[in-house]
């Protein structure tokens, strides 16, 4: 025990101030603080856009052609919080006023000659790439607001009927879609947990065979059994996984918190859709300790078979197909989370890591499902790792050709 | 008491690697284990660590079975392997504390041995910066650094070169006083002459030659006479007597009885041939293992 411990550490140190393992998590940590800001990155190019609070217009009306309304407009853009100032002034003294920035832009109103009715021009300090529209629809919609209420003031509407149909309306949205948003989540968490399991489980076969190239396993073997090598060895990578993942999730969740709008319904929708709880959480974990222990005792065994680095990909060959066949079944299968075919992968060992997890954060998974599916992994996993001991210990000390299954099942009889 | 191997077998597939080898050692010090490449002492060695697994025969350390918890030892592998990566110090802690080392005497045993062998600049650096004799120093360190009873060394001094190789040698001295039973193997026949007061010898497996590396030398007899001598002396040297090595200062020849050199002495004498040097000597183990293991 102590020794595994040892041999946990030494991993952990080992693997944690590699260059390679530091560099991938700061991209990572990264590029999730990028992704979560992207809607704030676009807002920066698109500020123009929206409309300005605090904003001075100048407000030119040489024909009078608001006449008494000139002063209710002033009156409903105090509302909005813009200062429009409609004391006559020359156009031209208007413009360098704009250009030193002091006011925002000019609004002229002028009368189209053909029709009769008035008509808007806007001048501000943009090129061609500026967009004004919400200023512009902000100036027009409060001009034509006065219009239709003089209007109706004229065919004698009372005040308060006038204001009932001013006033704004509520409205919600309600997508029928909806319930069927969640398979993206179930997607995103098989997509995860097969990412996850399947690199840090790829990553003990790295460290074991090159313990094996290296020779180091000669001296290692006699220091302690394979038995701590192996399992303290999984367990380390194990850890590391885990501590890169929550670091990453954390920075997500920090990020989000921090970075993207809360308005921002697109988002939230799905968030608010997950169904995180702490329970829920506290399986997804399980099943990426169950689903990595697996995968990485089968990765581990792999490592030992080979003598060099090299031969170690074409080593991992039925494993990684294993691996993707069971990713692609949990994969499709999120899309129809009540198929048999989607139960299937949710209860079989290989794949349940990547299929369960998805069903349970978009809630779609009865208790009876997860506890089946929990103990057969569990036993799996458990018989996996019994074997992998011993085909370890048989084979860790062979050199030369690559080890077959028979001779591996023959060296694991011997110990 | 001690080390003690009785009629060990070990069989991959249809081929008998180790074929009921028998070491009993009683007492510290050196053990050569001999035999040509393939002969089976590198698979001997793991069977006695426990690494490998035995088919037959049991072997025992002070009537147990040999294991960390009997028994404090150390190997050093004929194939040399250390974590290029990591810093000396850090894998010399980690093998120590694996070893059952505290933590404190794993320090204070780390950077003694790195001063004593001359690695100490290099305690916190990666171990792949090392040349490779020093590489070897700390794959030693990494066999002898929580003072073993039993100390397995596979070819201990191949690839070193003279000064590394005496540095090395004088550590082996020191652990021999310090009543360490120690199991060599090694090609250089001169280096087993040099510690072993037993030997085992190997052929494929099987023991071809085994017991007290003199009295084996004496059973030889005196059958290698040395001559040193500036003359031609072929005409004098009997048909039933060899040359093995024709000098400049002299001969070696290979000789059937003692009375056949006594005879060839007088004959020189009469004849007034200036003799340096006339010996009569055991064979050297060189020639033994040629003799023995030599198709």
């Amino acid at each position: 025990m102590k020794d595994m411990l040892t041999v946990l550490k030494y991993t952990i140190k080992e693997n944690i101030s590699k260059k390679s393992f530091i560099i991938t998590t700061a991209i990572l940590v990264l590029l999730i603080v990028i992704i979560c800001n992207i809607p704030n990155i676009i807002n920066l190019f698109e500020d123009d856009e929206a409309v300005p609070e605090n904003a001075k217009f100048i407000v030119l009306d040489d024909e009078d052609l608001m006449a008494e309304n000139l002063n209710a407009l002033v009156e409903a853009g105090k509302l909005i919080n813009w200062d429009l100032e409609t004391e006559k002034q020359s156009i031209e003294d208007a413009i360098e006023r704009v250009k030193q920035g002091e006011v925002e832009g000019i609004v002229e109103i002028l009368k189209n000659e053909e029709t009769g009715m008035i008509k808007l021009r806007y001048t501000s300090n943009g090129s061609m790439f500026t967009d004004d529209n919400s200023v512009v629809t902000q100036f027009i919609s409060m001009i034509k607001g006065m219009q239709i209420n003089n209007a109706l003031i004229q065919a004698n509407v009372s005040i308060e009927q006038i204001s009932a149909i001013n006033s704004e309306i509520e409205f919600e949205t309600k997508h029928l879609d909806d319930e069927n948003d969640n398979f993206g989540i179930a997607m995103a968490a098989s997509f995860i947990l097969f990412f996850a399991v399947y690199f840090y489980g790829n990553s003990v076969a790295v460290s074991v065979s090159s313990e094996k190239t290296s020779r180091v396993m000669e001296t290692l073997v006699t220091s302690t059994t394979p038995r701590n090598i192996i399992i303290g060895k999984t367990i380390a990578m194990g850890l590391i996984g885990l501590g890169q993942m929550l670091l990453l999730i954390l920075t997500a969740v920090v990020s989000y918190k921090l970075f993207i709008p809360a308005d921002l319904d697109f988002i939230s929708s799905i968030i608010g859709s997950i169904n995180l709880s702490v329970s829920s959480v506290l399986i997804c974990i399980v099943y990426f300790v169950l689903g990595y222990t697996v995968y990485a005792f089968l990765n581990a065994v792999t490592g030992a078979t080979v003598s060099k680095v090299e031969d170690l990909q074409s080593a991992q060959t039925p494993i990684a197909l294993i691996a993707l066949v069971s990713f692609y079944l949990a994969y499709f299968t999120s899309t129809m989370p009540d198929s048999s075919a989607s139960k299937f992968a949710s209860m079989f060992p290989f794949s349940s890591a990547f299929s369960m997890p998805g069903r349970i954060l978009a809630g779609g998974a009865t208790s009876l499902e997860i506890t089946a599916s929990i103990a057969i992994l569990l036993l799996t996993a458990v018989l996996l790792t019994i074997i992998s001991i011993k085909a370890y210990s048989g084979a860790v000390l062979h050199y030369g050709k690559r080890l077959n299954i028979k001779e591996l099942f023959k060296l694991s009889k011997e110990q | 008491m001690g080390l003690k191997i009785d009629k060990v077998s070990k069989t991959y597939g249809d081929k008998k690697v180790v074929d009921s080898i028998s070491i009993n050692m009683e007492k510290p010090g050196v053990y050569g284990l001999l035999g040509a490449n393939g002969a089976g002492k590198t698979t001997t060695m793991r069977m006695i660590l426990n690494i490998i697994q035995k088919d037959e025969g049991e072997i025992t350390w002070n009537g147990k079975k040999v294991c960390k918890e009997n028994v404090r030892f150390g190997y050093l592998p004929e194939e040399r392997g250390i974590y290029g990566k990591a810093k000396l110090y850090d894998q010399l802690m980690y093998f120590a504390t694996l070893k059952g080392m505290k933590k404190e005497d794993a320090k204070e045993a780390t950077i003694s041995w790195c001063k004593r062998l001359g690695l100490e600049e290099y305690l916190y650096k990666p171990a792949e910066q090392l040349s490779k004799g020093n590489q070897q120093k700390v794959q030693l360190m990494i066999a002898i650094i929580h003072k073993p009873e039993l100390l397995i060394l596979d070819e201990p001094f191949s690839g070193l070169d003279p000064v590394n190789t005496k540095i090395i040698k004088e550590i082996i001295m020191d652990l021999i006083k310090q009543g360490t039973y120690i199991i060599l193997s090694s090609h250089q026949m001169a280096v087993v002459e040099e510690y072993c007061q037993d030997i085992v010898m190997l052929k494929q497996g099987k023991t071809v030659l085994q017991g007290n590396l003199n009295e084996i030398k004496r059973a030889y007899g005196r059958n290698n006479l040395l001559i040193e001598t500036y003359e031609n002396i072929e005409s004098y040297i009997p048909n039933n007597m060899k040359i093995i090595d024709k000098k400049a200062n002299g001969y070696e020849l290979k000789i059937e009885n003692e009375e056949d050199a006594q005879k060839l002495l007088q004959s020189l004498v009469q004849n007034k041939i200036g003799i340096q040097k006339f010996e009569l000597k055991e064979p050297s183990l060189q020639e033994i293992f040629i003799d023995k293991v030599g198709e």
